[in-house]
């Protein structure tokens, strides 16, 4: 039986955090930001930056979920699928990352 | 309305636009603006906000209501910001990689400016924008710093007087890079006082120090950097720019400064004339009520022969390059440098000529012009 950190981080689900590498701004609700290795800066509407502000500390998924879910009156099946969408596509554009 | 919450008197675009850039200082006067500007006006001051690089404070006046704006201004003053914003998000990037090139090639380096200060001295960086990215190196380094930035792509946009000019006695080099610019600094001002800052004085220090974009970069230390907010502010454009001169509001006014070590220094630079136009400028221009203790000494100070002389190639209406090349001499300490220098000025390359005069005629004949206008 397999015992300690490498069986825990095996179970654990990923926390996500802002990319030490990215570069924001922010104006009224909105935020901009730029990634590396990308030639343009890309805006983050309202909803999709306060997905962005919750992970200014490492969090999951479902911390995240906890902490949006009095944030938005939205179903919560639907409040889920969105934000792992928009923390989908920040990762694939490198503005977040898992974290250990 | 209470005098809690500071508005704009829209008396006109200028005084307006130095209402907007002292927008959140402490001092600021401020006057109530009953409702929102006529287009045209309004038109004019989103332009002038938007050369003036103050698109940050203009966003925080309309979001404070202290200049009541029609829904369709609000979103044209967003638009621009959001503009700004993502340029500085460009020039920031660039810092980063430079700042990289540089260390990953051994050399000392200061950032200057923009981005340090909106990081370290402003309560958001979105209240400062920024047009390009300043880097100092020691002069040693100088031509080194240069070549690494060439072999990253960049062009020198002026070539120097003569090899080595700038190195030993010029203020540094534009380098661009695509579409963006870098300056790169051997000191903090063209002409005579930038030859007199001790530069030793600005790696000495221990440096203001920000996290941009996962790498730490180091700024001037406090007192170096509020002399040079005083520098840029006087010396760097014949109308003073806002921005700069927020610079020295925001340092005198919420940062920390040891005002005798920066009158200590200022005097060892020999430029405390221009500590005492800056605060002038500053208290004027942004309709400040003070600028705290430096006040009393800039009412005081009498600036010596030198630095008068000096101040008037910059500040005087027909100021030329020229002006303050020659006032430059006066700055030397030496025979060999002030040979030196007289040599570049008087024979520069051919490469130089043509980037500044457009060919040895044209910069003889107007060599004649100036001589003779010295003469009258």
């Amino acid at each position: 039986m397999t015992t300690g950190p490498a069986s825990d981080s095996a179970t654990r689900p990923p926390r996500f955090a802002h990319s030490p590498t990215v570069l924001s701004r922010t104006t009224g609700e909105t935020v901009i930001l730029l990634t590396e290795h990308v030639d343009e800066p890309f805006e983050l509407d309202a909803p999709a930056a306060a997905v962005w502000d919750t992970f200014a500390t490492p969090r999951t998924l479902d911390d995240a979920l906890g902490a949006l879910g009095a944030s938005f009156d939205a179903e919560p099946d639907r409040l889920e699928a969105d934000v792992a969408r928009v923390v989908g596509d920040l990762c694939a554009r490198g503005a977040l990352h898992a974290v250990g | 309305m209470t005098a809690l919450a500071p508005t704009v008197a829209p008396t006109s675009t200028a005084l307006l636009g130095g209402s907007i850039a002292a927008f959140g200082l402490p001092g600021a006067t401020t006057a109530p603006a009953p409702a929102p500007l006529a287009e045209a006006t309004f038109d004019e001051l989103l332009a002038c906000c938007v050369s003036e690089r103050i698109t940050g404070h203009l966003i925080a006046v309309l979001d404070a209501a202290a200049l009541p704006a029609t829904p369709t201004q609000r979103e044209r003053a967003a638009h621009a910001h959001m503009r700004a914003l993502a340029r500085d998000l460009l020039l920031e990037r660039l810092l980063v990689e430079v700042s990289s090139a540089f260390g990953a090639a051994g050399l000392e380096h200061r950032v200057l400016k923009g981005p340090v200060l909106a990081h370290t001295a402003y309560a958001a960086p979105e209240l400062r924008s920024f047009a390009d990215i300043d880097v100092l190196v020691r002069g040693d380094d100088f031509d080194r710093a240069v070549g690494v930035l060439e072999a990253a792509g960049g062009r020198r946009k002026y070539a120097e007087p003569r090899p080595g000019f700038t190195q030993r006695f010029g203020k540094g080099v534009a380098i661009s890079i695509g579409p963006l610019d870098v300056d790169l600094h051997r000191t903090l001002a063209p002409g005579p006082f930038g030859l007199t800052i001790a530069l030793d004085d600005l790696f000495d220090t221990p440096p203001t120090r920000c996290r941009i974009g996962g790498r730490e970069l180091h700024g001037l230390g406090a007192t170096p950097r509020f002399l040079h907010a005083c520098v840029h502010a006087v010396l760097g454009d014949r109308i003073p720019r806002l921005v700069p001169l927020r610079d020295v509001g925001q340092l005198a006014l919420t940062t920390p400064l040891d005002l005798d070590d920066v009158l200590a220094t200022a005097e060892r630079w020999r430029c405390r004339a221009v500590v005492q136009r800056a605060s002038r400028l500053a208290r004027h221009a942004l309709g400040l009520t003070t600028l705290g203790p430096l006040d009393e000494w800039a009412t005081d100070y009498r600036a010596d022969r030198f630095e008068r002389s000096a101040l008037r190639s910059y500040v005087a209406p027909d100021r030329t390059y020229s002006l303050q090349a020659a006032a430059g001499v006066r700055a030397l300490r030496g025979v060999g440098a002030r040979a030196a220098y007289i040599r570049a000025m008087v024979v520069p390359s051919a490469q130089y000529v043509r980037d500044r005069d457009g060919g040895y005629v044209r910069r003889l004949g107007r060599a004649l012009r100036l001589g003779g206008r010295a003469l009258r």
